[in-house]
């Protein structure tokens, strides 16, 4: 037997001085070999050399040879006895012999098979400890992370070179609509964040269109906070559900960028609307990181409308028009159906962002955009109205004509100046160049005896400067005390806005099918507006006990506007005869203090909260030209109440209630004189209380990861006390509306989501029901003057269908049909009352082929019954199509696109109103044929050009 | 591999000493008693490079410490949340995470989890065999108690590295690690950014009573677990490899 003695080296280099050695006695034996049955293992005995203590349970194990893995191992017995058993081979083993305080018995031995190896006896000698690092190393691929989920971007097979819109669409529970609007888990996206900052004032249609899908790493979802509730660390509850672009670091040195432009073959078909104009598009956007910094710019043009214009701009053209006095009550509007005329846009940004000092304590977000939009378009309208003694019907029709430029600038400026303390200074400005010019045409005719009761012909231009900037500083202050915090948000806007127009109108009265009288408007209007605000916002949090919180806040806001009108006639020297009637100079004063509590108690599985704030407003109305001065105070009440409850992780419970009490505005209670529309005239009502509306929310959802199923049902609901309802005060075909406080105002919406995925069939399927009731109030005074109540009641039953699948490299369709019946019944007006079934689909299909070749359909389609009432065909079916071909590993893309394939948009939509139901036509761009090129460039240093890093 | 992961020494900590709340002389060779692990996710490193979460950063601690608890006796042991490291705002996993049971049954070869998976989720099998490489040389000591290094390759590529001490006669540890030549008293898994280490042993015995297996949740099979897991990744597309892994691993153990 001979025994070897190793020193560790590192041991030695790491803690010299002390006894540290690790004595490892590598023994050879050769044992004396014993057959023993046909168990083949080894057994021995141990024995202390020195002080011969016990060794009961010190581990014998066996390692493999090569690698040091563990066999088999076993403890010793009270007498040092042990016997340990292997696989029925004849193999070299190690022998690990370890006591706590003696030292390591590390041995090559054979095992012979059938043979237990007796080894005899074995000393052991005592030792040392140590001590050692442990090593945090790796990499990662996170999924959920707290409230956060995490989607890692090459996870989910796009096509190559598509944009980011087309990747979100892939990930479960992600909707992205048609005009680009994006909803996540259920709820509507507010913000997209590029790496966590503001990517062009956080338009997410900028980074979403304009983004490829492959220079992101990961997508992240999560609802963000308040600035103040992260701060303070107690939920506010407030919350925009955001989505955060993490771009891939190698993507983040150098730059990439696409060009994409395409041009339009003409449709010459007579039902074109646009006289078959040429159409085009074009786009550059590009995308340069240094470190830190990042710096994009993007620039578009086109007339085609669908391609280029973001959200707010596309809001702004695709159905917030309309509206105006007549109240809508159901609105059956075709979303983007409704897009009012063909524009023509130029858009162009620059973004910049950086970080810098100690940690980055500090960064720097600035931008500048311009946009620049013509657009001629043409509204048809065709309506019917009746009072309870008689009905009529306006025809009309407006061609008009809009250019507007905006240049818009943002900057913030964020700081932690220490642990305790953090600044933000959010500051922005716009410039608003409008021109627009309108020109209308109505008639209203007498159902009984088709009598012309007036014509309307109305010209109008108007130049519109409006400038707005504000300021905005955040203070927020932490205390040692955790969780006790106060911040303070300050902020100071201004806006202004002149614009100097022409109106003319003529009315001409009919009696008995001949002019009885006649208006006529000629005048020039210079309004002026100003309106300056200051408003801030202390609030202080304290933790009460464990787990309950308490936040004190005060509250105070002060506007002033100005509203200057000088209202000038025509006369022979020109527009110089000022109308001391229509002209007029206010100056409005609001004041407000809102002294709020409110309380908060979280626990693993409940959060619960409530309190609410009081605001006392004080309005002043200064008319400087009569030097009058009217005031109204009024106290308004925000009750606030929530629950949330985590029945099992991923099912919730929530349960919100808000009060809301609103004043009158202004506008209400003491408008400006205007006559603009001669044939709808606005009337104030000072007798006019605070309307007050309870609102609630009860909501239940479930997800189950592995079979993919989620569900989200709810109602929510509400009704007000004192609400503002309108009074219609109707003659000669000419609508006065009054504001006037009523009850019975409430609405009741229930809607369950339900989606699961069919594991075998590879199918995903959707189903979501939804049923909503609606009870309007409004007056409506006939010819004679007697008002009367009008109850509107409203009911809506719908299902939709959801039905997909994606089979990977090959095809990939979805298709939902949906089914509505709807019922609309008015206590007085009786034959606005309406039941219809409605009916619809979205499909959309892609079938890759070989060769990087593509195609692509969208077909969106409705049907409603009909309505003897519309005799317009109301049904439709768009089909869009794009077929691609993509060249050197994406590079280059060339997309043929065919537009409304049926050409059947029409821009029509329909509303039925208490007193009034209305058909509308807009111009809308139909049927049209793209050819576009899109070339997708990127350089980045390092000479990383591709983008196979990371896994 | 391993070498490459050993050069990536980017982050180092030490595991303080002297956080023994009862120091057990170590010839006793425990046989029943109570473990307490801190349980540390460095949640710094795990969002490393994510601006978004540099946001954060300052408001959070750089580790996200929980305090897991193991009672073992009679061959048996129940792994389960204890207390939570601090009332701080924490970022983490999700926060459920705290209901996970572990039971396993070292003698019968068996164990029982429960789950936040799905709800409630209780999956009972077999221990699974874990080839431990032993570094015998590698010793340190935690809460009193001399440790061994111990590696093995979990789940095709994850570096587990545990730390068990023979002075513990029981082959357990936390989750559902086990099969070493004593009890596991710390334990790091680079790719999960956690490490767990024993921070005091208690030697009182716990009730065998209270070492059952938990009966909680919906039962599934492991095998019945790894094919949801396999179908949601087929169902979500091809190379998503990633998560999937991540989830599993967080499963498995």
């Amino acid at each position: 037997m001979k025994i070897k003695i190793l020193i560790t080296k590192k041991l030695i280099k790491k803690k010299t001085g002390m006894k540290k050695l690790i004595l490892i006695l590598f023994c050879l034996f050769l044992p004396t070999v014993f057959l023993l049955a046909q168990s083949t293992g080894i057994k021995g005995r141990l024995a202390d050399t020195a002080e011969h203590k016990n060794l009961q349970n010190s581990v014998i194990a066996l390692l493999n040879k090569n690698d040091s893995t563990l066999v088999n191992f076993t403890r010793a017995a009270k007498d040092g006895a042990f016997e340990l058993k292997t696989t029925d081979n004849t193999q070299n083993y190690l022998l690990m012999i370890t006591h706590p305080y003696f030292a390591d018995f590390i041995d090559s031995v054979k095992v012979v098979k059938g043979e237990i190896s007796n080894l005899g006896i074995i000393h052991l000698f005592s030792k040392i400890k140590m001590l050692e690092e442990v090593v945090v190393k790796g990499n990662r691929a996170i999924y959920l992370k707290g409230d956060t989920t995490v989607f890692t971007a090459d996870s989910f097979k796009v096509a190559e070179g598509a944009n980011v819109e087309e990747l979100l669409r892939k990930l479960p529970g992600f909707q992205v609509d048609r005009s680009g609007k994006i909803t996540a888990q259920g709820q509507d996206v507010k913000k997209v964040l590029v790496d966590g900052e503001e990517f062009f004032g956080s338009d997410p249609g900028i980074a979403t269109k304009n983004l490829r899908a492959d220079v992101v790493h990961e997508v992240q979802v999560y609802d963000r906070k308040s600035d103040q509730a992260t701060f303070t660390g107690i939920d506010d509850g407030v919350r925009d559900r955001t989505v955060n672009l993490k771009l891939k670091e190698d993507k983040k040195k150098g730059y990439f960028g696409k060009i994409e432009a395409g041009g339009g073959i003409r449709d010459m078909t007579k039902t074109s609307d646009d006289k078959g104009a040429g159409r085009y598009y074009g786009a550059a956007m590009i995308n340069s990181f240094k470190g830190k910094r990042k710096l994009a710019a993007y620039g578009i043009s086109s007339n085609t409308g669908w391609l280029n214009l973001d959200w707010q701009d596309s809001q702004k053209f695709g159905g917030e028009e309309g509206g105006g006095m007549g109240i809508v009550v159901m609105g059956d509007g075709m979303g983007g159906n409704t897009t009012n005329g063909i524009p023509t846009n130029y858009n162009a940004g620059l973004h910049y962002n950086t970080k810098f000092g100690t940690d980055n304590n500090n960064s720097v977000n600035a931008g500048y955009k311009f946009t620049r939009i013509d657009a001629p378009g043409t509204t048809k309208t065709f309506s019917k109205n009746f009072t309870p003694d008689s009905s009529w019907t306006m025809n009309s029709i407006t061609d008009n004509f809009n250019s507007s430029q905006k240049h818009s600038a943002n900057f913030t400026f964020e700081s932690k100046l220490d642990s305790m303390n953090t600044i933000k200074l959010t500051t922005s400005g716009n410039l608003n160049f409008t021109k627009s010019n309108s020109d209308f045409y109505a008639e209203n005719i007498n159902d009984k005896n088709y009598n012309l009761i007036n014509k309307n012909s109305r010209k109008s231009n108007n130049d519109v400067n409006q400038s707005a900037y504000n300021a905005n500083l955040l203070w927020m202050h932490k205390f040692k005390k955790e969780f006790r915090t106060f911040s303070v948000n300050t902020s100071f806007n201004n806006s202004k806005s002149n614009s100097d127009g022409l109106l003319y109108s003529k009315i001409d009265f009919f009696k008995n099918n001949a002019v009885d009288s006649t208006n006529i408007i000629d005048q020039r209007n210079l309004i002026d507006y100003e309106n300056n605000s200051f408003n801030t916002r202390i609030a202080y949090t304290e933790p009460l006990m464990k787990d309950v919180y308490m936040e004190i806040n005060y509250g105070f806001n002060y506007n002033k506007r100005i509203n200057n009108r000088e209202i000038l006639a025509k006369s022979p020297t020109g527009y110089d005869k000022r109308i001391d009637s229509l002209s007029n100079d206010y100056e409005f004063n609001d004041l407000a203090n809102s002294p709020g509590l409110s309380f908060r108690y979280t626990k693993k599985k409940i959060n619960f909260s409530f309190g609410g704030n009081a605001a006392f407003t004080n309005y002043e109305q200064l008319n400087k030209t009569l030097n009058t001065i009217r005031d109204y105070s009024f106290t308004n009440y925000y009750p606030r109440a929530s629950f949330n409850y985590t029945i099992k992780p991923m099912e919730t419970i929530r349960f919100n209630y808000n009060g809301n009490s609103s004043a009158p505005s202004l506008d209400q209670l003491q408008p400006i004189k205007v006559n603009t529309d001669p044939l709808n005239i606005y009337i104030g009502n000072p007798a006019l209380k605070p309307s007050f509306s309870h609102g609630f929310d009860l909501s239940y959802g479930s997800w189950k990861m592995f079979s993919e199923r989620f569900i989200m049902v709810g109602i929510n609901g509400g009704f007000t006390q004192n609400s503002f309802a309108t009074l219609n005060i109707i003659k000669e075909a000419v609508r006065t509306t009054q504001t006037v406080n009523t009850n019975g105002v409430n609405n009741f919406n229930f809607y369950m989501w339900y989606s699961r995925k069919l594991k075998k069939a590879n199918i995903d399927l959707g189903i979501s029901p939804n049923i909503n009731f609606n009870s309007f109030v409004d007056f409506i005074a006939d010819n004679k003057g007697n008002s009367l109540k009008n109850n509107t009641k409203n009911s809506g039953y719908y299902i939709r269908f959801n039905i997909g699948r994606d089979v990977e490299k090959k095809y990939r369709i979805s298709l939902s049909p949906n089914f509505g019946y709807n019922i609309a019944e008015a206590s007085v007006n009786k034959i606005a009352n309406a039941k219809y079934w409605s009916t619809g689909f979205d499909f959309s299909g892609t079938i890759y082929l070989p060769k990087n070749f593509e195609i692509k359909n969208n077909v969106f389609g409705q049907f409603r019954q009909k309505d003897k009432r519309f005799p317009a065909d109301n049904n439709f079916i768009f089909w869009n199509m794009d077929v691609q071909k993509r060249m050197a590993k994406d590079q280059f893309i060339i997309k043929f696109t065919a537009n409304d394939i049926l050409n059947q948009k029409n821009g029509y939509s329909r509303n039925f109103g208490s007193s009034s139901f209305t058909e509308t036509y807009n111009s809308v761009l139909r049927r049209h044929f793209l050819l576009g090129f899109i070339w997708n460039f990127n350089k980045m240093n390092n000479g990383n050009t591709s983008a196979t890093n990371g896994k | 591999m391993e070498n490459k992961i050993l050069a990536m020494k980017k982050s180092i900590f030490l595991i303080t000493l002297g956080l023994v709340s009862t120091f057990i002389h170590a010839q006793q060779f425990l046989k029943a008693g109570s473990i307490e692990y801190e349980v540390k996710v460095n949640v710094y490193r795990q969002n490393e490079g994510s601006e978004w979460f540099e946001r954060f950063k300052e408001r959070i601690d750089q580790f996200n410490t929980n305090y897991y608890n193991l009672e073992f006796g009679d061959n048996k042991a129940l792994y389960k949340f204890s207390r939570k490291g601090s009332n701080k705002r924490t970022f983490s996993f999700g926060n459920e995470e705290d209901e996970n049971v572990w039971f396993s049954d070292y003698k019968n070869n068996t164990f029982t989890k429960l789950l936040s998976l799905d709800g409630y989720t209780l999956i009972s099998d077999d221990l699974k065999n874990i080839n431990w490489k032993i570094h015998p040389e590698d010793q340190r000591v935690i809460a009193g108690f001399n440790c061994r290094l111990a590696q093995t390759i979990l789940f095709d590529s994850v570096y587990v590295f545990a730390y068990y001490t023979d002075e513990i006669n029981v082959s357990g540890g936390p989750m559902g690690l086990h099969g070493l030549p004593g009890m596991i008293m710390g334990v790091t898994i680079p790719r999960l950014y956690t490490s767990w280490i024993a921070t005091g042993v208690k030697a009182t015995a716990p009730d065998i009573n209270t070492l059952k297996p938990p009966t909680k949740g919906k039962k599934k099979t492991m095998a019945e677990i790894q094919k949801a897991v396999g179908d949601l990744a087929k169902s979500w597309g091809s190379d998503n490899k990633n998560w999937i892994d991540q989830m599993l691993w967080q499963i498995l153990l």
